[in-house]
């Protein structure tokens, strides 16, 4: 500080505060998902084979390409890099059959590649009507994988509502099978095939075992809140629970078996036997077969879409696991997944205004 | 300790200048004296164009109870009184200029610079010399001190907290002051506790600074009214909402409140040297404590610098790098960048930063993470109210609170969008207000 020489004339960058910021981006959290869909991707791949790995592509590329052109229609920047649509692609494609069943004289006989136009219709829907009609990222409000999802539901109800499934590659008793949840004739899958994945169904949903390790990344990362999943899986097994298990069995006899399986538990055994176990089977069942896994861990926790606060997280979740469980029971369709999220998706501005935080000093 | 809710832990960057102690600047030759420096009205200036004035003389008297004097930071002449631009509102503020002497001996004006016994005075003795003293609040907010220390009678005082957090990133000047002056601030604590009748003072300290934290407590010695306390390292651990909820549970109340209303009166540490200063020294408030930092700059250093220097030597001094792009006066998080170096250190000045990093413009859509809202100390829905003004719907900026926004920058910092948060803030308040100025 000795030499107060002058200085020379600069151009200072002037902006509103704060003058750093953490590293996070947008692009990194997008990709981050897609890495976390990776795990039950590949399994979708080791057990259906190339006809999944077709879907997947279709679904990716068409919604990337909607994407691209639509942005372009709109004179926006194409914003590919940030794998927003990338995220939207994968998940439509994990909600699809890998393939379509042959079906001569009423007898399942092969299996056949899924048409073109269910992928390419959803992601064309999911991208364009779902999320840039209502102006791209950020300011949907629908999940734009699970709108392109109902979509092709309805347009091509042949293809995507199916009575029987792809089974997996290397099993010899059937091409398909019916679904643990079906109605009617539902098959019977043991706990442990139904968390690995050795089940038929959708081709990323299948496996509780992949989805999960990716969403314990997600979790650990904080993109997801564990709150809204966990208030899922809670709803969906109470709900689950009233409107299906407890009608069935009277009530005196399983509150028992309750008691004495804690009595038991308690004195370090744990061999939960009748009620118990069948409850424990029905629950496991209720979660693990079908899409819930893939719906409360990636689709119902898309940020754009779920509430901004950890209550409004949890609430939000336990809204979407009632609603499961009331279109399983008291619907024709046989998952509630799809819809249940869409519906909550569409109260989800409300849940953030009851669930708004106080500001600090409040009065009232 | 418990903490408050919400706040960010950006890297301290620190340390380039925690170990350097506070070096008297050389006097400069000039100084540019704004009438505005405080919030309130700005003062009158009492001198004129060609005038001689001494060191502390009083050259801009106060207009009005919230308001505060201006003194000459140097003996010399008076070169002009003319309008400068603020490096607070950006915009030109009345200002006297002032060329010193550098022929004579610096002298203080008559009835300053007198190290006084302080025992004898009474509350309101300590408050006039504080005010007239031109002591307002030196950790960025300017509020005038005085009026801190009147509160109305029905809001007695039971506690006084002592702003020692630091919580902005770079800065050090309050852990070097609290490091080397730590007797004479706590002096200057006592004199804001007799003021204030008030027999309670905690002294809140970031874990980060554990050297200050002994200093301290090693200057309060035996006396049983003074606690100090480590804080966590958290910004904004620093802001008084904050600092209170941390240190007394208390919350201020919203839409307006003051700490008062819970019976607390919040003083950085660097006022508390200006109130020692002016009460048992009787100087006016002529110069602070100011770091001069960022990797812009090849010597950062602690200063007590004059106030009105000019802030382009300042910089020239530490070594400006040719890749500094921005110039903030205060912390990276609430400073406000400059346009031009061309602007002198305030009351207010607490930290000069030379950043080499600069944040490109564009921000993308908010994908409601909803990572704001939980960075946000005081509990609002950041996104909300930047969606709201993105689309210039005030009425919605208001039903999210915007009002109560105190612009920390927790939300824009942990933003994975890049949004200009703060920046909508500002921008949603100054509608807000020209639409209410219309009505």
């Amino acid at each position: 500080m000795s030499t107060p020489d002058s200085l020379p004339p600069m151009e200072w960058s002037v902006s509103a505060s704060p003058h750093i910021k953490d590293r996070e981006n947008t692009p990194r959290i997008m990709w981050s998902v897609v890495a976390a869909l990776a795990p039950a991707g590949m399994w979708g791949l080791y057990v259906f084979g190339v006809q999944a790995l077709y879907v997947i592509l279709l679904c990716v590329i068409s919604a990337a390409a909607t994407e691209a052109i639509i942005q372009r229609l709109r004179g926006r920047p194409v914003t590919l890099c940030d794998g927003s649509a990338v995220v939207t692609g994968l998940l439509l494609a994990y909600c699809l059959p890998s393939a379509s069943p042959v079906i001569q004289n009423g007898q399942v006989v092969g299996l056949t590649w899924l048409k073109w136009q269910v992928p390419v219709v959803g992601a064309v829907v999911a991208i364009g009507i779902a999320k840039q009609c209502f102006g791209g990222l950020g300011h949907n409000i629908w999940n734009p994988a699970l709108v392109g999802r109902a979509f092709v539901q309805l347009a091509y109800p042949s293809c995507v509502s199916l009575s029987q499934w792809p089974w997996p590659a290397g099993r010899v008793d059937a091409v398909t099978k019916a679904t643990a949840l079906a109605k009617g004739a539902p098959a019977a899958f043991s706990l442990q095939d139904l968390f690995i994945g050795n089940v038929p169904g959708c081709i990323g949903e299948i496996s509780a075992l992949f989805l999960l390790i990716g969403a314990a990344y997600l979790i650990a990362r904080k993109y997801v809140n564990w709150r809204l999943p966990l208030g899922y899986l809670l709803a969906l097994a109470l709900f689950a629970t009233l409107f299906a298990w407890a009608p069935r069995h009277p009530i005196a006899p399983w509150v028992n078996d309750f008691a004495a399986s804690f009595v038991q538990f308690r004195g370090g055994e744990l061999p939960l036997g009748g009620f118990a176990s069948d409850w424990l089977r029905f629950v496991g069942m209720q979660i693990f077969a079908g899409g819930v896994i893939l719906g409360a861990f990636f689709m119902a926790t898309d940020m754009v879409t779920s509430p901004l606060t950890s209550r409004g997280q949890f609430i939000y979740g336990v809204g979407c696991g009632a609603l499961t469980a009331l279109i399983r029971f008291f619907s024709s369709y046989p998952e509630g997944v799809c819809y249940a999220i869409l519906l909550m998706n569409t109260i989800r501005p409300y849940v953030d205004r009851w669930t708004r935080q106080r500001v600090i000093g409040q009065t009232r | 300790m418990r903490s408050f809710k919400g706040g960010v832990h950006p890297d301290d960057r620190k340390q380039r200048t925690a170990g350097l102690a506070l070096v008297e600047a050389p006097l400069p030759a000039r100084v540019i004296l704004l009438m505005s420096q405080h919030i309130g009205a700005p003062a009158r200036p009492v001198v004129a164009q060609g005038e001689r004035v001494l060191t502390g003389q009083l050259i801009g008297e106060p207009q009005g109870y919230i308001s505060a004097p201006v003194h000459s930071s140097v003996t010399g002449v008076v070169a002009a009184v003319e309008t400068w631009t603020s490096p607070v509102s950006g915009t030109r503020v009345p200002a006297v200029i002032i060329e010193r002497d550098a022929s004579v001996r610096e002298r203080w004006a008559e009835g300053t610079d007198l190290p006084q016994p302080d025992d004898a005075l009474a509350p309101e003795q300590i408050r006039d010399l504080i005010q007239a003293a031109g002591v307002v609040g030196m950790g960025g907010a300017t509020f005038p001190t005085h009026v801190k220390l009147a509160p109305p009678a029905d809001q007695p005082i039971d506690t006084v907290i002592l702003n020692g957090a630091e919580c902005e990133p770079y800065l050090t000047c309050d852990h070097r002051l609290m490091l080397e002056r730590s007797a004479d601030i706590l002096q200057g604590l006592r004199f804001l506790l007799r003021a204030l009748n008030c027999e309670r003072a905690l002294i809140g300290i970031e874990s980060n600074k554990p050297d200050a934290f002994e200093a301290m407590s090693r200057a309060v010695g035996p006396d049983r009214r003074i606690r100090v306390e480590r804080l966590p390292a958290k910004y904004p651990q620093g802001g008084e909402h904050q600092l209170i909820k941390t240190l007394t549970g208390r919350e201020v109340p919203w839409r307006g409140g003051l700490p008062m209303a819970v019976g607390v009166v919040v003083q950085n540490v660097a006022t508390a040297f200006a109130a020692y200063e002016a009460v048992a020294l009787r100087r006016p408030l002529i110069r602070r404590a100011l770091t001069v930092t960022g990797e812009g700059v090849e010597r950062p250093g602690n200063y007590l610098v004059r106030i009105g220097a000019p802030i382009a030597e300042l910089l020239a001094s530490a070594g400006l790098r040719p890749d500094a792009k921005k110039l903030i006066c205060g912390g990276p998080l609430m400073g406000i960048a400059q346009r031009s170096a061309d602007i002198p250190v305030t009351k207010g000045t607490g930290g000069l930063l030379a950043l080499t990093e600069d944040f490109s413009a564009e921000f993308g859509p908010c994908i409601r993470c909803g990572r704001c809202v939980n960075a946000c100390p005081y509990g609002l829905t950041p996104a909300e109210i930047s969606r709201a003004v993105e689309r210039v719907n005030l009425d919605a900026a208001s039903d999210w609170n915007i009002q109560e926004c105190k612009e920390c920058g927790c939300c824009a910092y942990v933003c994975p969008a890049k949004r200009p948060i703060v920046h909508q803030v500002k921008f949603g308040k100054a509608q807000e207000k020209s639409a209410g100025a219309k009505a």
